[in-house]
């Protein structure tokens, strides 16, 4: 039976995550090829994450390797790893295991809650080791480069490699379950599962933004925190089991690992039915039709649709905006480090420095806001509901308007205001200015376009778990490719261009922009309505 | 009002409706009889205009809603076997977004809204997310929202399924006073006596072919609608 269930998972998994074949003669050819992309896209992704734990560990690398304390290496591996784990997964978990649309199906049937569980938690683990991965590479590569350690202690890291993701699966499991506890209990208000994703999410933003602080601090008084981290004793075990290949250590480690895991397991799984089939939180009360309805446009009626969408999901808003809060955050964190940012280059002599300074924020705010992907699972997200749009005399350029401002809307004005932020901060010459304040807003146009085209081209109609096409869809992994990939590209050109004359640096990333805007809206006016209207759910 | 003419709509290969023609005049309930599979969903979604097909032509009050689904879509309503509707959104909510989208005033929706709301005795469930609606609760509020800018021509499909005794009443109430009006109605059923006693006309389908249509009386004869259907099963089998 698990067998099956498996299967089912597997293949719902795999279904959204490679594109569908409409036509089995004529996408044959196109789908290998967008196969092959497909592969080079998550191999992108793979690269760019792993460049930076690997820049991470060649830096505690340098501390803690050659030193006595090369376990306070290995635990930072367990640190990192589990936070990976954690934070890719964990709202996942929540949505796979407490709230996936065939619970009560499955539930109904001859399957043994275990079953069910355990098909699920799999789907969980192996993204955990995919985490992992991003983490355990670099890892292994910069403990190779500093001479690698004896054969013991490449078992260790193995076995550690191999156990740490269950451990990952137990907390994640809990803390979803406690989540939707929360979430539950709560009354239905999209403004309360968006708080407590911002209130997680700041945290973890803090973590991270102080990562560098940390690693430096870490890196300074290695001994001195070594020495005092040797008092928290599993943080040591599962450092120290690696890296002196300690059996005893290495044991106590894994029994960390895995005997969460079980307890959890044993725990859901007994509990299960009545996790998922006790409801929580309706309370129905009287409400005055008449003081609450009142009538608006339809253009506005379509785009407080998207939005109700965008905010009553925290899957589809953590997935798909969670750069949009990095904007803030890293204008404002350049404006008060100004004095910081502009004393490194007068220290290494270079005065002046402002433009220079500026381009780089053009480029760093135009990458966050690339990462905003609310068009590229809009489309999929319709699924079962396509039906109430398709019904309604709403033209379907319309509805694709609607799905391109709601992104335009939240993203443009932000990053106009935070780019006249950094302009006002830092005082740069006119076209340098001009550049924080257009382009970043101009290439949010251009990712809102061609995230819809992706969508529309590979739509997921038949999803169970919303995750299923905002997390592991096909077109949320092209839409990153082809929203973050240029920027690297424009950021050369316009560099090459900006050191013969600012001017000519703005007028073509302007150009470029507006004519890749132009052509792509175009396109979903023609063949994006023409997709649109193929849709059959 | 509604006027299908050669209608085929096939998947691959396999033709899910084949060259079916009915025609619907002002004031009837038309009822559309067949075994699971038969073609009847398929046909509703074209007339609705979700459903794109290669042969036929629909017109909805003479207008092809090929051609101009806009049209055909501002004077009818829709409702599907299974409404699922916008979970994201309370009862309210969703009612009003339809009534934008139509472009109907604030005092129509109100009027209209206050009444069925009342007549589906969902009162207490309005303010809720639809999340939390029951399969009739949900069947109810999409049929709140098919009325809410008074359609003149209403394509139900299995209607009655999932409501309570007291809301197929009111169902049936407000389809009869619907056509008084002069509206139509084209709905589906596997319920036979409803439709005996609800329609002026019927179709029964076959595995996507038209196999006998016309007035009640025409139809059945001195016999019961269920053993027209029954014996149309047999004759075929």
């Amino acid at each position: 039976m698990i067998k099956i269930l498996i299967r089912a998972r597997f293949g719902a998994m795999l279904a959204s995550m490679i594109p569908k074949r409409k036509n089995k003669d004529s996408a044959k050819k196109s789908g290998k090829g967008t196969l092959v992309l497909m592969l080079l896209v998550y191999l992108y992704l793979f690269f760019v994450f792993g460049m930076l734990f690997f820049s991470a560990f060649l830096g505690l690398s340098m501390f803690y390797l050659p030193t006595g304390n090369a376990w306070m290496y290995f635990s930072m591996f367990v640190i990192l790893s589990f936070a990976m784990m954690f934070i890719g997964s964990v709202f996942m978990a929540k949505s796979e295991i407490f709230e996936a649309k065939d619970n009560e199906m499955l539930l109904s049937m001859p399957i043994r809650p275990r079953d069910i569980l355990a098909s699920r938690m799999l789907g969980i683990l192996l993204l955990n080791y995919v985490m992992e991965a991003l983490v355990a590479i670099p890892c292994a590569v910069v403990w190779i480069l500093f001479g690698g350690g004896s054969i013991l202690s490449w078992i260790a890291f193995l076995l550690t490699v191999l156990a740490l993701p269950f451990f990952g699966l137990a907390v994640t499991c809990l803390i979803a379950w406690v989540i939707s506890l929360i979430t539950s209990r709560l009354p239905k208000s999209p403004l309360l599962p968006v708080a407590l994703f911002l209130i997680f999410f700041f945290g973890y933003f803090y973590l991270i933004s102080n990562m560098e602080t940390y690693l430096e601090r870490f890196a300074a008084q290695g001994d001195q925190i070594a020495h005092s981290l040797q008092s928290i004793a599993p943080l040591y075990w599962v450092g120290a089991g690696i890296a002196n290949a300690n059996l005893w250590q290495l044991g106590l480690s894994l029994l960390i690992y895995l005997l969460p895991f079980v307890l959890t397991y044993y725990v859901l799984s007994r509990t299960l039915i009545k996790i998922l089939t006790t409801k929580r939180g309706v309370h129905y009360k009287k409400t005055d039709i008449s003081a609450s309805v009142v009538a608006g446009g339809m253009k506005n009626a379509l785009l407080k649709r998207e939005l109700s969408r965008l905010l009553s999901s925290i899957t589809y808003l953590l997935n798909s905006g969670i750069s949009a809060l990095f904007l803030p955050i890293a204008a404002i964190a350049a404006v008060i480090k100004r004095g910081d940012i502009l004393a490194i280059f007068n220290e290494s002599g270079l005065t002046g420095m402002e433009n220079v300074i500026c381009l780089v924020m053009v480029v760093g705010l135009t990458l966050i806001a690339s990462m905003v992907l609310f068009t590229s699972a809009s489309v999929s997200l319709e699924g079962k509901h396509l039906w109430v749009i398709r019904s309604l005399p709403v033209s379907s350029a319309d509805i694709l308007r609607a799905k391109l401002k709601l992104h335009y809307v939240i993203m443009v004005p932000t990053c106009m205001i935070f780019g006249l932020v950094v302009a006002i901060a830092y005082a740069p010459a006119l076209p340098i200015a001009v550049m924080l304040v257009t382009l970043p807003a101009l290439y949010c146009v251009w990712c809102a376009n061609i995230g819809l085209i992706c969508n529309l081209c590979h739509p997921v109609l038949d999803w169970i778990n919303e995750a299923q096409v905002v997390k592991q869809g096909t077109a949320v992994m092209l839409t990153m490719l082809f929203s973050t990939l240029p920027v690297f590209v424009l950021a050369f050109l316009g560099g090459v261009l900006a050191l013969i004359s600012y001017w000519l640096s703005l007028i073509f990333l302007l150009g470029v922009m507006i004519l890749g805007i132009v052509l792509s809206y175009r396109y979903l006016m023609h063949g994006g309505v023409a997709r649109w209207d193929s849709l059959v759910n | 009002m509604l006027r299908i003419e050669h209608y085929t709509k096939a998947y691959g290969t396999k033709k899910a409706v084949d060259d079916l023609s009915i025609h619907i005049l002002p004031g009837e309930i038309y009822g559309f009889i067949g075994h699971n599979g038969a073609g009847k969903t398929t046909t509703l979604k074209a007339c609705a205009g979700i459903l794109q097909f290669e042969e036929g032509e629909i017109f909805v009050d003479g207008v092809s809603i090929r051609k101009d689904p806009m049209a055909c879509k501002k004077i009818m309503a829709y409702v599907p076997d299974n409404p699922d509707l916008y979970e994201f959104m309370k009862g309210w909510k969703y009612l009003n977004f339809v009534a934008d989208v139509y472009g109907v005033s604030t005092a129509d929706r109100n009027e209209r809204l206050q009444r069925f709301v009342t007549l589906f005795g969902l009162q207490d469930a309005i303010g809720q997310p639809i999340s939390s609606y029951s399969h009739g609760m949900k069947q109810k509020l999409a049929l709140i929202a098919a009325l809410v800018h008074k359609p003149k021509l209403i394509l139900l499909d299995e209607p009655f399924v999932g409501l309570d005794p007291l809301a197929s009443h009111e169902l049936k109430q407000i389809m009869r006073k619907h056509c008084e009006e002069g509206g139509s109605i084209f709905f589906s059923t596997h319920v036979l006596e409803v439709a005996e006693k609800l329609c002026n006309k019927v179709a029964i389908i076959r595995g996507g072919k038209l196999v006998v249509s016309g007035t009640m009386e025409e139809v059945k004869g001195d016999s019961s609608l269920e053993e027209v259907f029954l014996e149309l099963e047999d004759r075929h089998d």
